[in-house]
């Protein structure tokens, strides 16, 4: 058992419902008490968006529980199947169905003859696993269950894996690596896994020429699809010009193609912005950064800050001294009222209350490092 | 069919006969751990420790968080497998422990889930065992959802452990404590005006405006007075151990059950009320006699409201209005009673089981009704021709004013808009409707809304005049209706 004072790290299976939340058509039962569904669909506020798949419930008393009963499960699934015809209905177990062991599988087994729609199961949670583990399980479930074989590659297109929901700053970062991709290789997006996309997306993204993977966490999903449908993918996390260049000349060495010249504004201004870091960094002062990165959602960020000049810790706690934050508003705001004269810069979630919804301020990519050097510039200075 | 396989209220004989409209439901109820966070949330300093999985600690602490700006003091206990298999007791006295010596509350309210009441691990038995190596007074109240189908037992039980950590007091003479009110501005109320008038005062009000050392205090207060039914067993409990008398207000729709409660707190504290309160009894009697006329031979269906649903359906009887469907959330003491009187009606509407908002809607085609009580889609409601009622204002008065605010809100129709402020002018609402109609870069839902609204309100209105039709447009707009705005 472990105590937490803050947020505890949010469950796989918490994970694969964000994830599975942002499929627009996608149909879920959850088969377990009503509550964690409701707090489940309310816990979106907190990310400022909206669940999008549809969530339903079984709900669960005593008597299902003491029987092993799994009626209420079945009758669901009949229903939705009849009612909307969705292609495929995702089972989603509880804690309290893993603890009495209601195989899931075993469900579909007996059931899966009676209704149209492919029914997949979720993994059970195991009460050890992350909300990552959880997302990278569905984003791995989508390629092996839902995506489609295609019949041929459609030239200058791209998947992306590993943004989502419970990412701070992830539409922003969604927007700009969608601009820069088009900007400087002339590709088009299919399909997000698992944001803003729909069952048909999904469906059809092996058509596309590569999958551009933006978490480590994810790798296992474009792995599949690789060895599945041929498709190749690319790993990288483009903050700070070098990385974001690096991903850039990956992806035009996987598609055999040219890079196109970007917005020279652009670069001139993500340059700039670097080396004012650089200037400022040299002046001393600010130098040590806590980073704390409570949703494991900027890997790579700490090893671009190091490139820069600072002095990282990444840690869940407070380091014995650091001249800045970088992590989440309920960290900010704790600090704030205990008095510290710490500069903050959010890149993580949890936030309590927060409107999130403007895409033009990214970390990642080349406008990214324009405006995230910004930011670092100005907390330096006070 | 929707309605076909559910039960009417005439063969409603316990809860399990009250069934949901459909199988899948969504969103479903609350659980009682919502309703015992929301209740120990509203204490500014009360420490809360959920113990439970990942999910149910996060969302817990996740809700508090959100009520009290980021001032909680919420921790979370979460199980991991070990735990499950082999018990959690040495794990969690380390925690309780730890809490105590680090962090120095002056109570704690440990909240146990689902599965730590699957696994039958003995909390309550734990914390007694701690009790005196704690400086903190520990509080327990359990919350597994699979005994129960809302979160108000766990408002219930939550108000109930309040009385532990009350000590004996000294009484102070016409002191008052208010029970089970959830909302600012107690002393805006009739009843506390009139309490005030009449020489008495408001010593506790619980648990809007509290701390853990007010709530020790509470014992100092000559008479309780209940004003939601979830405050009842608490009541009860101080009148047990401390020998305070309480008033029962929570049959707040009833005019002369007000009027026989208003007579209660006179005889109780020694004090007499002004005329002008007792006038209200006819001026209200008056206002019902006269929108009963107006909407006499109507019909409802129940969504959601602060009240009973059998309260509140024998109000709108008594306005000659005709239940048609009746959202439950689940059967509680003396409902059998109150399901009989309505019945002696001569109605006998269909019982269904609440939170199950998809199913519901295709209610609206077939019955439809006068008016929807609670809130839901005003869109949605406008398609069927359904009036929309949303009483939330009511709730925030106690007394006389609590009716007369209700049959204002019917007779106005006031609807979810009412919650958006005050309605803008017809020439702004039509100039909105014009421009959104042809508007590209707006979410269906929002432009069905906007649409079926009969008076926008005018901050609102304004917004969306200014809103330029650009991707991204729904952005101002609150939701919408994508993960992405591209």
């Amino acid at each position: 058992m472990r105590l937490y004072r803050g947020f505890p790290t949010p469950s796989d299976r918490m994970g694969a419902l964000w994830a599975l939340s942002g499929v627009e058509d996608a149909f879920i039962i959850e088969f377990g008490p009503a509550g964690t569904t409701h707090f489940a669909i309310e816990g979106f506020m907190q990310f400022d968006c909206d669940m999008h798949g549809h969530t339903y419930t079984t709900h669960m008393d005593e008597s299902d529980i003491t029987f092993g009963e799994e009626t209420r499960l079945v009758n669901a699934v009949k229903e939705i199947d009849a009612k909307y015809k969705p292609k495929y209905i995702f089972l989603s177990g509880s804690s309290i169905s893993a603890i009495i062991g209601i195989d899931l599988t075993s469900v579909i087994f007996g059931l899966q003859e009676e209704v149209q729609a492919k029914l997949i199961a979720l993994p059970d949670c195991d009460f050890t696993s992350s909300h990552r583990k959880g997302i990278a399980n569905i984003t791995k479930l989508l390629v092996k269950e839902v995506v489609q074989p295609a019949k041929e590659t459609k030239p200058l297109t791209y998947n992306l894996m590993g943004l989502n929901v419970c990412d701070y700053n992830w539409r922003s970062d969604h927007q700009e690596i969608k601009r820069m991709l088009a900007e400087r290789l002339n590709l088009n997006l299919i399909t997000s896994f698992t944001m803003d996309t729909t069952i048909e997306a999904v469906e059809t993204s092996a058509q596309a020429a590569v999958n551009v993977v933006l978490h480590p966490s994810v790798e296992p999903a474009a792995k599949l699809m690789k060895k599945k449908y041929g498709v190749p993918y690319v790993m990288g996390r483009p903050y700070g010009l070098e990385q974001t260049e690096q991903l850039l000349e990956d992806l035009a060495q996987a598609l055999d193609t040219l890079l196109l010249d970007g917005d020279a504004t652009d670069n001139q201004l993500a340059q700039y912005a670097e080396s004012a870091i650089s200037r400022r960094l040299k002046q001393g002062g600010v130098r040590r950064i806590w980073l704390k990165d409570f949703m494991g959602s900027v890997p790579g960020l700490a090893g671009y800050l190091t490139d820069l000049g600072f002095d990282v810790v990444e840690s869940d706690h407070a380091p014995d001294t650091y001249d800045m934050l970088l992590g989440d508003q309920v960290t900010a705001e704790q600090l704030e009222r205990s008095g510290a004269d710490v500069q903050s810069i959010q890149v993580s979630y949890p936030s309590h209350g927060q409107m999130n919804r403007f895409i033009h301020t990214p970390y990642m990519g080349i406008r990214g490092v324009a405006y995230l050097s910004q930011a670092l510039y100005n907390a330096m200075k006070k | 069919m929707p309605l076909s396989n559910m039960n009417r209220l005439s063969q409603v004989q316990s809860d399990k006969d009250i069934k949901a409209l459909s199988h899948a439901q969504f969103p479903g109820p609350h659980c009682p751990l919502f309703g015992a966070i929301m209740t120990a949330s509203y204490v500014k300093d009360l420490a809360v420790l959920v113990i439970g999985t990942e999910e149910c600690t996060y969302y817990g602490k996740d809700f508090a968080m959100l009520r009290q700006n980021g001032r909680d003091k919420v921790y979370s206990a979460v199980m991991e497998q070990h735990d499950i298999t082999f018990g959690c007791e040495d794990g969690l006295r380390d925690i309780i422990l730890e809490i105590d010596r680090e962090e120095k509350p002056e109570a704690l309210l440990v909240i146990t889930t689902c599965v730590v009441e699957l696994i039958g691990e003995d909390v309550a038995s734990v914390l007694y065992s701690l009790r005196n190596e704690v400086d903190t007074t520990l509080l327990v109240a359990k919350t597994e959802h699979f005994k129960c189908n809302s979160h108000i037992d766990g408002i219930e039980k939550t108000f109930e452990q309040f009385s532990l950590l009350m000590e004996d007091q000294t009484k102070l003479d016409k002191a008052v404590n208010i029970l089970g009110f959830k909302y600012v501005g107690i002393e805006k109320t009739e009843l506390a005006q009139a309490l005030n008038g009449a020489g008495a005062h408001l010593h506790l009000t619980l648990p809007s405006d509290s701390t853990v050392e007010a709530i020790r205090k509470a014992p100092a207060a000559s008479l309780n007075i209940v004003v939601e039914s979830t405050a009842l067993g608490l009541a009860k409990e101080m009148e047990k151990t401390f020998g305070i008398p309480y008033v029962d207000f929570t049959d707040s729709l009833v005019i002369d059950s007000v009027t026989a409660a208003y007579r209660e707190i006179e005889d109780h504290l020694g004090i007499a009320f002004g005329a002008d309160l007792y006038t209200k009894a006819q001026s209200t009697a008056d206002q019902c006699a006269t929108l009963k006329e107006e909407i006499e031979g109507s019909t409802f269906i129940y969504g959601n409201t602060p009240w009973n649903v059998f309260d509140f359906t024998q109000f709108m009887l008594s306005l000659g209005v005709q239940p048609e469907v009746l959202q439950v959330r689940e059967l509680y003491a003396g409902d059998m009673y109150k399901i009989q009187k309505i019945l002696s009606h001569d109605v006998d509407p269909h019982a269904v089981r609440m939170a199950n908002i998809a199913p519901l809607r295709e209610v609206y085609g077939l019955k439809k009704p006068t008016y929807y009580f609670g809130h839901e889609n005003p869109g949605v409601l406008k398609q069927h021709g359904v009036k929309q009622v949303v009483s939330d204002v009511a709730s925030k008065r106690v007394g006389y004013e609590r009716i007369s605010e209700l049959l204002t809100q019917i007779k106005e129709g006031r609807g979810m808009r009412a919650l958006m402020g005050a309605p803008g002018s017809v020439y702004l609402t039509t100039q909105v409707k014009d421009k959104v109609k042809n508007m590209k870069h707006i979410p269906k839902p929002m432009k069905m809304m906007i649409n079926a609204m009969d008076d926008i309100p005018e901050k609102m209105a304004k917004a969306i005049l200014k809103m330029k039709d650009q991707p991204g447009a729904a952005m101002a707009m609150m939701g919408g209706g994508k993960h992405a705005s591209v």
